[in-house]
């Protein structure tokens, strides 16, 4: 086995393939981080078959002027004149009204393509390149000339992006921003362009023009899901590449195939197993957390029974399964306590109580407004229990408002008031209407003025609702009383005083919280 | 015309992408350690100001000059914290990546990072909140950690002008804060701030000065100037019914 895997290393041919392929491998693979992060890959795409035509004049060119010889740095400009071309031709198609980018870049490519063929199909006898060279490559065939090409190319391309990786990186991610530190986007971004040109042609007579393309973008994209950081990325992607070359090396040994589709096949194929199981991105990673996600309705629905105290995990309707899942979640979240699980009942937290208060408010309230409505009470109760998964506070604030903020509910449970709950915006001032008998508060303004006997800064104690619940009166802490209507009451805004946790402290926290989720 | 103590001088700016005017014979001076908003209704011009304030749009006429300098020769004295929508959150950076940053414009080409830089960088996350979370890709935060770290990106720079676009949209509480209390900072330390605001009800809170823009601006002055009823139906038409005027006559104040 062993012998069977160094056998091919013994062959000079194989070892110069596997070094040349790796060094154009590794400076497309960096590159193409930047190719596919600026969404340029059609772009590069078209851009290495509009090669054609600057090669073909290129290579006319130089041996008009030096006969016999010395045609690679004649290659070398032509095609940079043709990528530069190219770029400018697009940029300026794509200027006109009624043609989109996608189209001026399908136009110029063939277009140029086109004239390359033309070029070269009319000299025929004087430029020495197959057009099936092109298209193919020939990795086995590359000379000291090929070798030399790449790896000074290689050089250029990956030594530049080393020494001006902050100057890349940012105008790739903020223009905007490069530009206002006087960074010069657009100089930089016909850089990026001509390196594109100078791997394709160092790279096009090993592996041809289609597949080069896919040595840049490949092994980038597939690092792209497996990193979070651009110079991780970029190893990953050099690697990944290089693996794509011997593999694929490999590969045509034993089935004695073109070298160049050998390898793009296996970069192809490397790219699909990376596709499967990358740890985040992947897509049996995506389809796991689909399927472990709780959904935010069992989250309520736990809350809820535990606000009813139905604690014990048998009597919670939900599956074992998805309950033990859930109850993990809200313990991670802070709204029941760590010893749920061994105890095996639910035990809310400070923060648990509050969140359960407000989904058992909301149901209390849509049920509410539907029986108000005419619905029978236990369709209403139904209905509710899917209605009360929408409670935004204003919503509620408004059903609340709209059913003259009711104490009790219809089953004549008492509704939790919403002044304890305020987990996004902290100690916000409160309508008098929307607090509870019991509530201390401190008087901070009024819609029309102050009734007699009140005014800002004044500090009180809610007491009970009179005249069958349309009436808010209010102790005063200097001993008088004040009785006022549900109009009133609306107007006048109060703050709650009370000891609670720090309402900030909190504030941050369900702001990580969200993070965690998404 | 640009008087001694603008920070920010414009004077008849007019800017159009193809043949549709965008901002027409715009002139106005921001003084310097001035917090001031731009609002306007969609379409008004806005984040355009911005941008060609930091000499990324193409000018058809007038000038815009920082400390008396054209922006083309004061790239650098200005920090930008772009709108959440035009970020690819994406991009494989940390929130560290992106903090530093706000370093580049100050380390030449030649050389790497620093560990002053570092401090900066580090010192504006704290002052962000978001020290604990820098090694997280910046797409795996909130919509307001993603905000506060731009913010710290721009206080890394450094640089005595901020220009902030759309910050408070769609961000949670603690981010508000953190944002208003930076503009508090800012106007005690002497910076200059621009920021373009949708939110006409908070409007007169943040602000020492506002522009009201629509193409041209229609006026531009302290807050209780601009914010009248009749100007502002004439910028945003009947759009501006839900305005309640000032706060603290019908609306809760703010805590």
């Amino acid at each position: 086995m062993f012998d069977a895997l160094m056998e091919p290393w013994g062959h000079a041919y194989f070892v110069k393939a596997a070094v040349g392929g790796s060094i154009v491998a590794v400076t497309c693979a960096v590159l193409g981080c930047y190719i596919i992060l600026r969404r340029m890959a059609f772009i590069g795409d078209a851009m290495s078959h509009a090669l054609l035509p600057g090669v073909g004049i290129g290579y006319l060119v130089m041996n008009a002027v030096f006969p016999g010889g010395f045609t690679a740095g004649g290659l070398l400009l032509g095609a940079l004149i043709a990528a530069l071309l190219t770029s400018v031709c697009i940029s300026f198609l794509s200027a006109v009204h009624r043609i989109k980018e996608d189209s001026a870049i399908g136009i110029v490519y063939t277009g140029l393509f086109a004239l390359g063929v033309v070029i070269l199909t009319r000299f025929q006898q004087h430029i020495n390149i197959d057009l099936n060279h092109f298209f193919q490559g020939d990795i086995y065939g590359i000379d000291w000339t090929d070798m030399w090409l790449s790896a000074c190319t290689g050089s250029l391309v990956i030594g530049a992006i080393v020494v001006f990786y902050r100057h890349f990186t940012i105008v790739s991610f903020d223009p905007i921003m490069a530009s206002s530190i006087g960074l010069p986007a657009r100089f930089l971004h016909i850089v990026l362009t001509a390196m594109i040109a100078l791997v394709c042609v160092s790279g096009i007579s090993m592996v041809g023009v289609i597949m080069i393309v896919g040595l840049l973008i490949t092994p980038a994209a597939l690092a792209y899901l497996l990193c979070d950081r651009l110079p991780a990325m970029m190893c990953v992607a050099a690697a990944m590449g290089v693996v794509s070359v011997i593999g694929g090396l490999y590969f045509s040994e034993w089935v004695n195939a073109s070298g160049g589709g050998a390898i793009m096949f296996t970069g192809f194929v490397f790219f699909l197993i990376g596709l499967t199981v990358a740890p985040r991105h992947g897509l049996l990673a995506t389809a796991w957390r689909r399927r472990s996600a709780v959904p935010q309705v069992d989250v309520e629905d736990v809350l809820k029974s535990a606000h009813m105290n139905t604690t014990s995990f048998e009597e919670v309707a939900l599956p074992r399964r998805r309950l033990i899942r859930t109850v993990r979640k809200l313990v991670g979240e802070g709204f029941l306590s760590e010893e749920s699980v061994p105890a095996r009942r639910l035990i809310l937290t400070e923060r648990g109580k509050l969140e359960a208060a407000h989904i058992m408010r909301a149901h209390q309230l849509w049920e509410g407004t539907l029986v108000r409505s005419g619905v029978r009470p236990d369709e209403a109760h139904a209905a509710a229990e899917k209605l009360e998964h929408l409670h935004p506070r204003e919503v509620l604030d408004d059903l609340d408002d709209a059913l003259d903020h009711p104490v009790i509910d219809i089953d004549g449970a008492p509704v939790p008031g919403e002044s304890e709950y305020d987990a996004e915006a902290g100690a916000r001032p409160l309508q008098l209407s929307l607090m509870r008998e019991g509530d201390r508060g401190r008087f901070i303004a009024c819609g029309n003025g102050w009734p007699e006997g009140t005014g800002a800064g004044l500090t009180f104690t809610v007491g009970p609702r009179e005249v069958g619940a349309t009436a808010w009166k209010v102790h005063m802490d200097d001993g008088s009383e004040l009785i006022v209507d549900h109009a009133c009451a609306d107007r006048i805004f109060a703050e709650p005083v009370r000891q609670r946790y720090r309402h900030t402290e909190r504030a941050v926290r369900y702001g990580e919280q969200e993070s965690r989720e998404s | 015309m640009s008087d001694d103590d603008s920070a920010i001088s414009i004077s008849h700016l007019t800017v159009s992408y193809g043949p549709n005017p965008v901002l027409v014979n715009v002139s106005v001076e921001i003084p310097r350690g001035s917090v001031v908003g731009i609002i306007g209704p969609n379409g008004a011009g806005k984040s355009t100001l911005i941008k060609s304030v930091m000499g990324f749009v193409e000018r058809d006429y007038g000038t815009v000059s920082i400390y008396g300098e054209v922006v083309e020769h004061a790239r650098g004295r200005v920090a930008y914290v772009p709108q959440r929508g035009e970020i690819d959150w994406d991009f494989p950076v940390t929130v560290w990546d992106v903090v530093l940053m706000g370093r580049y414009s100050h380390v030449p080409w030649y050389r790497s990072l620093g560990a002053r830089d570092r401090e900066i960088g580090m010192t504006s996350l704290r002052d962000v909140g978001m020290d604990s979370l820098r090694g997280r890709q910046i797409g795996q935060l909130s919509g307001g950690q993603q905000q506060r770290v731009f913010m710290a990106r721009a206080l890394a720079q450094e640089s005595d002008i901020l220009l902030l676009d759309e910050p408070f949209a769609g961000v949670d509480a603690a981010t508000e804060r953190a944002i208003a209390s930076l503009l508090n900072d800012a106007r005690n330390t002497g910076k200059t701030v621009l920021v373009v605001h949708h939110d006409l009800d908070t409007a007169a809170e943040f602000f020492d000065r506002i522009i009201l823009l629509n193409r041209r601006i229609y006026a531009y002055g302290p807050p209780e100037q601009v914010l009248e009823p009749g100007l502002l139906t004439e910028v945003y038409g009947g759009k501006v019914l839900a305005f309640k005027g000032n706060r603290g006559s019908g609306e809760a104040p703010r805590v």
